[in-house]
């Protein structure tokens, strides 16, 4: 338990630095196989503590807190983000209801390499089709279909292209799904739901803004650039930046 | 940064809508109970896909002798309905992969309902070479498998029906892969709409979307490249589908010109269901301002096109046959027109390339009611069309004395009917569930397609116009020479 872990929740400070400080005991318990007790090792907390403190911590794991600010228009959005950046405050994501052109180079975010993934698939499924094809009517059983060659690449053009793109779409859209973290099984809490809407936003990590100061600060800068309105939400699921998306593996969102 | 709106461009989002709005008219009718038309319109499909199923399991039972098909012509109404369902499956992926690519923006009102039909078009087709085949239990023969349990014996790679099956299961996938993948987004509006246990069917089918920089960037380029695959590939699959009667031997099939001919005429009919579907669903649905006249003149115009394209492909066959010199082609192309069949071939010209001629008539494309019956005639024209190429050929092949007359039995016509039934069905059950239009999509070109945002570009540069007029005529500037029509 460190101090910082809890600076994000205000109201149970007192209690918490009360335990760490105060309740906090170094515990050792050996568990010998006769006396079948426990075993634990090292600093360990008294069992009053044990039970507050793990309260908090599960209370604490699940809530993660964002600044939100809303904009009605792609335009201000853009400019806004060129600004908050320009003076070094970190946009965690934006969220639209559509793709707008240019908000990646905004936000300063690399390309996707999603299309080459895509090349490489149609390479694959070219292969498949052409070795898969020569290997049966060649090696595994070569038929005499009115005198043709046994190795009719020309003929086999029409089943290796549709291969190519089957390969490339079915490989591709795999991967778009797993990267952008999209499953049926997926059930999320949306920021800000009406962002598949009619609104645009902008997300700030409150555990890196924490102070009345940085808000303040953000929030003024936000209303200063069109920002229609600045909220703040509290959810129990992180949503990750948009540099994590890029970067994380396929675990993605 | 913000997007330039063309004044001279029409406006493909009427009624000044706002980004609300469109959320609101688009998922609006998701979001209503089901009202009496709704549900009529349903049981009628419902009934007939029932019907259909009903026959498809007599013909399995009884085996294809049921239909009317004999020694001469084995294929009819079957592979008949099969290009014909093939070829409406065509303008989904028309709409929504070449003119992505062109950057046709009016795509956007119609590319999702288009691309449904595409699917559910292509499922009705399926059914039919499974069901001709006679023996359905065997139909995994035509999959190439391994480890192979027939034995050293595999499909013939050579064989246009083999690559037919690449083409048609490929291309039902990469639609099914496109349409789903562009859907997603506007699933997650709907969910982030609703709540309980509505919130919960399109929590699943929204896949857990956000609608981060990141997800909109990795959309913006799946849907490049799906597009950039679909393009070479609509284009294949109707030219395979010709491959399955140009690589024959029979006069009237033996041609060239196949491919590009039935590409052209699976679009045309592709765009003619779209418009036959579209017509009634903007007006039950309320989108006639995302689906608008300019729209529907946009389609005619296609339409146009490949109707003119198809019609220079049948007189181009009939030079053909008289320019081979070839007997049997002549006599082919002779009984086709002429022949027992000749109501049918005159059925193809009239609906295919004589009625769409009307379509040079502004006034008449965007004309909706003269639209709608255009579109039921060029169905019907497209029909004949393959009924014309498959039958008559057939009928009258090389050897007189097996020449015969076919007649479809009431299980053939039963199961086409079925089968309009099931591709009912499913567009019906897709208006009620899923948006019918792109609502991101439409979203996106909002700006400079909107009707507002149009007419507010044509005004500043009237007043520009004005302003370097003043200017001129006060003698404040000077130009050597201004030419108003220059640009």
């Amino acid at each position: 338990m460190s101090e910082e872990h809890h600076s994000g929740v205000n109201a149970n400070e007192d209690k918490v630095t009360r335990i760490e400080h105060e309740d906090y005991i170094e515990y050792r318990e050996y568990k010998d196989g006769v006396n079948g007790k426990e075993h634990y090792e090292g600093r360990y907390v008294a069992p009053e503590a044990v039970y507050e403190d793990e309260l908090y911590k599960e209370e604490e794991k699940d809530e993660y807190r964002y600044l939100l600010g809303m904009f009605d228009d792609e335009v201000p959005l853009l400019h806004a983000i060129e600004k908050l950046r320009a003076s070094g405050i970190e946009i965690h994501d934006a969220l639209s209801p559509f793709p707008v052109h240019g908000i990646d180079d905004a936000l300063g975010a690399r390309e996707t390499k999603l299309h080459t993934m895509g090349f490489l698939f149609g390479a694959t499924g070219t292969a498949f089709a052409l070795l898969a094809i020569s290997g049966i009517s060649v090696l595994n059983w070569p038929n005499n279909f009115g005198g043709k060659p046994y190795f009719a690449l020309p003929g086999w053009v029409p089943i290796g292209f549709e291969l190519t793109v089957l390969f490339s779409a079915v490989g591709m859209t795999i991967v778009y799904y797993l990267r952008n973290g999209l499953s049926v099984f997926k059930d999320i809490e949306p920021l800000e739901p009406r962002t598949s809407s009619d609104r645009f936003a902008l997300v700030f990590d409150m555990q890196h803004y924490n102070s009345d100061a940085d808000m303040n600060r953000i929030t003024d800068m936000l209303k200063e650039l069109g920002c229609i309105e600045v909220k703040q939400r509290t959810v129990t699921t992180r949503h990750p930046s948009h540099e994590e998306q890029s970067t994380a593996g396929f675990q993605g969102l | 940064m913000s997007q330039y709106a063309s004044p001279a461009r029409k406006p493909l989002i009427e009624g000044s809508k706002t980004y609300t709005d469109i959320t609101e008219d688009i998922c609006g009718p998701v979001e209503a109970a089901p009202n009496i038309p709704f549900i009529i319109g349903f049981l009628i499909s419902a009934s007939l896909a029932l019907m259909g199923v009903t026959l498809i399991g007599y013909t399995i039972w009884k085996g294809i002798g049921v239909w009317g098909e004999n020694k001469t012509i084995g294929w009819a109404w079957d592979i008949t309905n099969f290009v014909w369902w093939v070829g409406i499956g065509h303008a989904g992926t028309l709409i929504s992969a070449i003119l992505l690519l062109f950057r046709q923006k009016w795509r956007t009102g119609v590319n999702r309902s288009a691309e449904a039909m595409t699917i559910f078009a292509v499922v009705c087709a399926g059914i039919f070479p499974l069901i001709h085949m006679g023996r359905i239990w065997d139909a995994f023969f035509i999959f190439p498998y391994w480890p192979n349990s027939r034995g050293p014996l595999w499909p013939n790679f050579l064989s246009p029906l083999l690559w037919d099956v690449f083409a048609i299961s490929t291309y039902f996938t990469v639609s099914l892969l496109f349409w789903y993948t562009g859907l997603v987004p506007d699933m997650a509006t709907i969910r982030d709409r609703a709540s309980g246990f509505r919130r919960r069917i399109y929590s699943a089918l929204s896949f857990g979307w956000r609608g981060t920089a990141r997800q909109w960037q990795r959309f913006e380029s799946i849907s490049l490249v799906l597009a950039g695959l679909s393009t070479p590939l609509v284009l294949s699959v109707h030219s395979v589908v010709s491959f399955d009667f140009a690589t024959s031997v029979i006069p009237g099939w033996h041609t060239t010109i196949f491919p590009p001919y039935f590409v052209a005429g699976a679009i045309f009919s592709g765009f003619a269901m779209v418009l036959t579907l579209m017509l009634v669903a903007r007006k039950v649905m309320n989108l006639e301002e995302y689906i608008t006249i300019n729209h529907v003149e946009s389609m005619n115009k296609v339409i146009l096109m490949t109707g003119s394209i198809v019609g220079v492909a049948y007189l181009t066959e009939l030079f053909m046959a008289w320019y081979s010199g070839s007997t049997y082609e002549q006599g082919a192309f002779y009984y086709r027109a002429l022949g027992p069949y000749w109501w049918s071939y005159a059925a193809m010209m009239t609906c295919n390339v004589i009625s769409p001629q009307i379509f040079w008539i502004k006034s008449m494309r965007r004309n909706l009611w003269v639209t709608f019956i255009m579109s039921i005639f060029i169905n019907i024209g497209m029909w004949f069309e393959r009924f014309v190429i498959i039958v008559t050929s057939l009928a009258t092949d090389y050897l007189p004395s097996s020449w015969l007359y076919y007649q479809p039995t009431f299980v053939e016509v039963g199961i086409f009917i079925g089968t309009m039934g099931i591709f009912m069905t499913l567009f019906l059950l897709f208006c009620k569930f899923a948006p019918v239009v792109a609502i991101a999509e439409v979203k996106s070109i909002l700006k400079t397609s909107g009707d507002q945002y149009i007419a507010k570009q044509a005004e500043e540069d009237k007043q520009e116009d004005e302003f370097v007029d003043d200017l001129l005529r006060s003698g404040s500037i000077t130009v050597a020479r201004r030419n108003k029509n220059s640009d």
